[in-house]
């Protein structure tokens, strides 16, 4: 029986060469982007899933409070670790990981092998114990157990290896808290167990001047600037447990923080849901996007969805050529289940062809989809088994989906008139046909609203004024004592070249994370009435070639060297928070009390505020002091860019001149500051790419039906035409019913896009108005996009030979 | 066999209902070959689907081997249908993408019935028919009259009792017909019960009665 249904359904296949070809075009294209996004939500859910007792694993974080405003960060109080393991009995084990303040890089160095690692951390001794690692030279158990001792990435052990052992070798690591020597106790794989925590190199804290300073630090107030670990016992209750820190907290730093004039209070994450969903500052590694998955997982959804829909309208479409062949099953013996059942089969059967050519399609794009996702996605059917069981899903969905509705539409037809000669006339399933096709359309245009939005959002991005001038700004880091110190003479070098129009020096620039910070309150205030303000020490030099704009009074100025100590210029913003106004804050001071002693500074400038963070956060208070200091963090250059490699060049030779020990490290201001919008421009390129699809299969699928209502109106379009119609009124004659649907799904559309796109805009505090227009656009491409296709066929319809078409029946 | 007493159907449009049967009684024995004849829209086809149970009639009784057809639920008329009743059309409604192989073997496997035994009774009848050497052929490389011989051997495969023909050799030139028609002739002989529809007076010579109708009643119904 089953072999007869295959036969019947592979002739089937051949005979409607075209047919098949699109049905299955349209399936596989759907099956291969599900497939594709499937395989990058698996390895974003994967993330962290690895550790043993995962369930039991989270981090404490804390919330600061500073005038009346909240901050949430990743990082905790260094006592914090152990005194909850010695104290509250629902915590079994605990560790610290610390990204030491200021350093960003460290020189890691092997023989005559340098290079720089920022992803360098300080660990406690138990931090393998609590994290989960796939160790593949030594174990966990004896990995950094004592000062000087190390765990290096595969990835690092290779850079530095080249293949050979690395356990036992001693590198030197240094930063500018100077250069010790290490030994490796222990290497893991890089690839294979994603963690949040993006560390390649882990050093025992309590190595070093950096060990001297921060491993036992016993304040609880400051210095949050550690990341605190707990590992709790099964049984325990996380919530019982929170519910304890706030007397902790109370007891170790009340007083001491109402000195400062904060508030915080620390709370538990689970380590499980760090990576997608984690919203506190100062994670140690990228994190991934829930939205991102909720909107890929959507949109595999509906791809899928459209393409079965296709196959749907197809498939029913095309079952008025196979009346004749249910009829004369009917009345040689067929129920209708047996024949459904013969019908599920032809479709589980081109499923399967699909899902072989889906396949190839995602193999052959596999490349471009992982230079998009920015990821690298396997697709290893043969050995990888959960996409395997996904595959088999995607099938039966599919086939069940796909299949279901044809299966009983065929198998019910009456056997009767179609036998009486007049095949197959008058049977379609018009109205079913119309649901999908509007559903195709909501899908589709709801997708290029989407895309249009985010797109838009990331020109403003792009284009928006950042309070400075990110163009043609040259950075390089002064990691180490040894460059910090050579500023000065790079800074004379650099400017001799005329390419070079300016070199100035900071603390920090835009774009990275500054821990520099204080609180300020204004003439007449109460200390306790403060706000909080991030400080940028710079040099003079630094303020003209950035490009701040000067609202009021002057920048810092050579001639005058009390500027060093006793000036400050602050942003617009700083000056409404210290309660001044525009016209007199000139002149004013800006005081802060720290351990008791109250300072002041003068303030001689005013700047537009600027976007130090990308824009998805709010702008914050910014002053400036001038750095007294000759160490700027970084060196900035302002350069002509007309022979850009070259001036790279020299500037790398004049540095290898001047600071023997580093090598030379640079990066561009403008491209630094994108690189905060990689997620949302990831996301938007794979929105489009997906959008693009399924615009693709809802063509393909319509182009069909056109095709089809061309084929069976062929005979009334020839009348049509002997009567005298043009070409244009068969081709609106063939539109028109599409045109109504098609603006249909514009009006279902619009509203849903509008919420999901708003939901999306509000991950950036700088944002576009959603705009009407922006709508009706989307809506106007969707309607073109449809008219073309069936208006293709229209054409070709209305260019027939009308004798024949009515001569053929 | 067959007991129709006053068998009417009808077609609703709109408000009006217009008659195809009324008032129809019939009594066919086992071993018959019935002609229904009569002008065109009489309800000769209706009524040799009421028999072969594919449409059903709005009023009256049916009466098969003493099943009461007209009180059975669909899913036991269907297995009456597909274990009593052959069916040949005019235009031979082959499957298209079977074989001449395949469309005879098709009711056989709807009845579930073992490839050696489907194997041994298509082969007889293909011998019968003199189309072994056509077996793999598609409908559309036979002639006319082919069709209609491989319509015949898939309306017997599955031997039924009764055959209903709806003008069996309407579409074929007269030396084809005759070939038909000698071939129902002598399943009639070998004890088959035929029931065929047709204009054609020579084609009625074959059976053994002949009903005339017209406007729903029987007019006239005379042994041969």
């Amino acid at each position: 029986m089953i072999t007869n249904y295959l036969k019947i359904a592979l002739r089937n296949l051949i005979k409607l060469k075209g047919f098949t070809a699109l049905n299955i075009l349209g399936l596989s294209i759907g099956i291969a982007a599900s497939i594709l996004i499937i395989q990058f939500l698996r390895t974003e859910l994967k993330v962290d899933k690895h550790h043993v007792d995962l369930a039991n694993l989270y981090r404490v974080n804390t919330a600061f409070t500073v005038g009346g405003k909240e901050t949430q960060t990743a990082t905790s109080p260094s006592p914090l670790a152990w005194t909850m393991v010695n104290d509250f009995p629902e915590v079994y084990q605990s560790t610290r990981l610390l990204k030491p303040p200021g350093v960003n890089q460290f020189l890691i160095k092997f023989e005559e092998k340098s290079f720089f690692e920022s992803k360098t951390y300080f660990v406690d001794s138990t931090f393998f114990e609590v994290m989960t690692y796939d160790f593949v030279e030594s174990s966990p158990a004896g990995a950094i157990k004592e000062p000087f001792q190390v765990v290096i990435s595969s990835l690092i052990a290779n850079k530095l290896f080249g293949g050979q052992a690395a356990l036992g070798k001693s590198i030197e690591i240094s930063s500018q808290w100077g250069a010790d020597q290490y030994e490796i106790t222990g290497v893991y794989e890089s690839s294979g167990l994603p963690s949040h925590i993006d560390g390649e190199i882990y050093i025992n804290m309590r190595s070093g001047a950096i060990g001297r300073t921060f491993y036992d630090l016993d304040e609880w107030a400051g210095n949050n600037l550690y990341l605190t670990y707990l590992k709790l016992h099964p049984q325990a209750d996380p919530s019982g447990l929170e519910s304890k820190f706030p007397d902790l907290v109370e007891a170790k730093a009340g007083e001491r923080m109402r000195t400062l004039g904060f508030s915080k209070s620390h709370f538990l994450e689970p380590v499980k849901d760090i990576y997608l969903k984690s919203k506190v500052s100062y994670q140690v590694g990228p994190q991934g996007n829930q939205s991102m998955v909720n909107i890929l997982g959507i949109i595999a959804l509906f791809v899928l969805i459209i393409a079965c829909i296709n196959f749907m309208n197809l498939a029913t479409a095309k079952a008025t050529l196979r009346t004749k062949e249910v009829a004369v099953r009917k009345v040689v013996g067929a129920s209708r289940k047996i024949l459904s059942g013969q019908f599920m089969i032809e479709t589980i059967l081109y499923s399967f062809i699909a899902l072989i050519c889906s396949f190839l399609i995602a193999y052959l794009v596999l490349p471009w989809f992982n230079h998009l996702a920015g990821r690298t996605i396997q697709l290893d059917i043969f050995h990888d088994k959960s996409l395997l069981l996904w595959t088999v899903a995607i099938l039966f969905f599919t086939a069940i989906l796909a299949g279901s509705y044809p299966s009983l539409y065929l198998s019910s037809f009456s056997p009767l008139n179609i036998l009486r000669g007049s095949a197959g006339k008058g049977i379609t399933a018009k109205k079913i046909r119309k649901i999908l096709v509007i559903t195709q359309f909501i899908i589709s245009i709801g997708l290029i609203q989407g895309i249009l939005i985010i797109q838009n959002q990331l020109e403003f991005v792009r284009s928006k004024n950042l309070g400075f001038n990110s163009e043609e700004k040259v950075v390089i880091p002064l990691n180490t004592p040894e460059s910090a110190i050579k500023y000065q003479v790079l800074k004379n070098d650099l400017l001799a070249d005329p390419n070079i129009l300016f070199v100035g020096g900071s603390s920090t620039v835009p774009g990275q994370v500054n821990l520099n910070d204080g609180l300020y309150y204004g003439e007449g205030q109460d200390p306790s009435n403060n706000v909080h303000a991030n400080i940028n020490w710079v040099d003079p030099d630094y303020l003209t070639l950035m490009g701040f704009n000067l609202d009021e009074g002057r920048f810092f100025s050579q001639d005058r060297i009390a500027d060093t100590v006793s000036s400050t210029i602050i942003t617009e913003k700083m000056v409404a928070s210290l309660g001044y106004s525009l016209d007199d804050v000139i002149g004013k001071n800006l005081y802060w009390t720290w351990d008791g002693i109250t300072r002041k500074r003068k303030i001689i400038g005013v700047v537009d505020d600027f976007h130090a963070n990308s824009l998805h956060k709010e702008v914050g208070n910014q002053i400036f002091f001038w750095s007294t200091t000759e160490n700027p963090g970084y060196l900035v250059a302002s350069v002509e860019t007309g022979e850009i490699n070259n001036l790279i060049g020299k500037m790398e030779t004049t540095w290898q001149k001047h600071v023997l020990s580093d090598p030379f490290e640079f990066y561009f201001l403008d491209d630094r500051l994108q690189s905060a919008y990689e997620t949302d421009q990831r996301m938007g390129s794979l929105i489009f790419a997906f959008t693009l699809l399924a615009i693709f299969i809802s063509c393909l699928g319509l182009f069909g039906l056109a095709a089809f209502a061309a084929e069976t109106r062929r005979r009334e379009i020839g009348i049509r035409k002997v009567l005298g119609a043009s070409v244009s009124g068969i081709v609106s004659l063939l539109s028109k019913e599409y045109l109504f649907l098609v603006i249909l799904a514009i009006l279902i559309a619009t509203p849903l896009a509008w919420y999901f796109m708003t939901k999306w805009l509000s991950n950036f505090h700088y944002h576009i108005e959603l705009s009407v227009f922006t709508f009706i656009v989307a809506g106007f491409v969707g309607l073109l996009i449809a008219l073309i296709t069936v208006g293709f066929q229209g054409l070709r319809a209305a260019g027939s030979h009308p004798v024949e078409a009515i001569k053929s029946e | 066999m067959i007991t129709l007493s006053k068998i009417a159907r009808y077609y609703t449009s709109g408000l009006q209902k217009s008659w195809v049967l009324r008032d129809m009684t019939l009594d066919v024995q086992q071993g018959e070959f019935l002609t229904i004849m009569g002008p065109s829209g009489a309800g000769k086809s209706t009524l040799l689907n009421i028999i072969g149970m594919l449409d059903q009639a709005n009023q009256g009784e049916y009466l098969f081997f003493d099943e009461p057809v007209h009180k059975l639920k669909e899913k036991k008329r269907h297995e009456l249908h597909k274990h009593y009743m052959g069916f040949i059309f005019q235009a031979y409604h082959l499957i298209d993408e079977l074989t001449v192989y395949e469309n005879i073997e098709t009711p056989l496997l709807y009845r579930k019935i073992k490839k050696e035994e489907r194997q041994s009774r298509i082969a007889d009848l293909l011998d019968r028919f003199n189309m072994v050497a056509k077996k793999n052929l598609f409908p559309h490389q036979l002639s006319g009259g082919q069709q209609q011989l491989v319509g015949i051997a898939r309306a017997i495969v599955s031997n039924p009792k009764l055959l209903l023909a709806d003008e069996p050799t309407g579409n074929l030139h007269t030396s084809q017909g005759k070939v038909i028609m000698d071939l129902l002739k002598s399943l009639h002989t070998e004890g088959m019960s035929i029931i065929q529809v047709t204009h054609s007076e020579k084609n009625a010579g074959y059976g053994t009665r002949i009903i005339e109708i017209e406007d729903g009643f029987i007019r006239k119904d005379m042994p041969l």
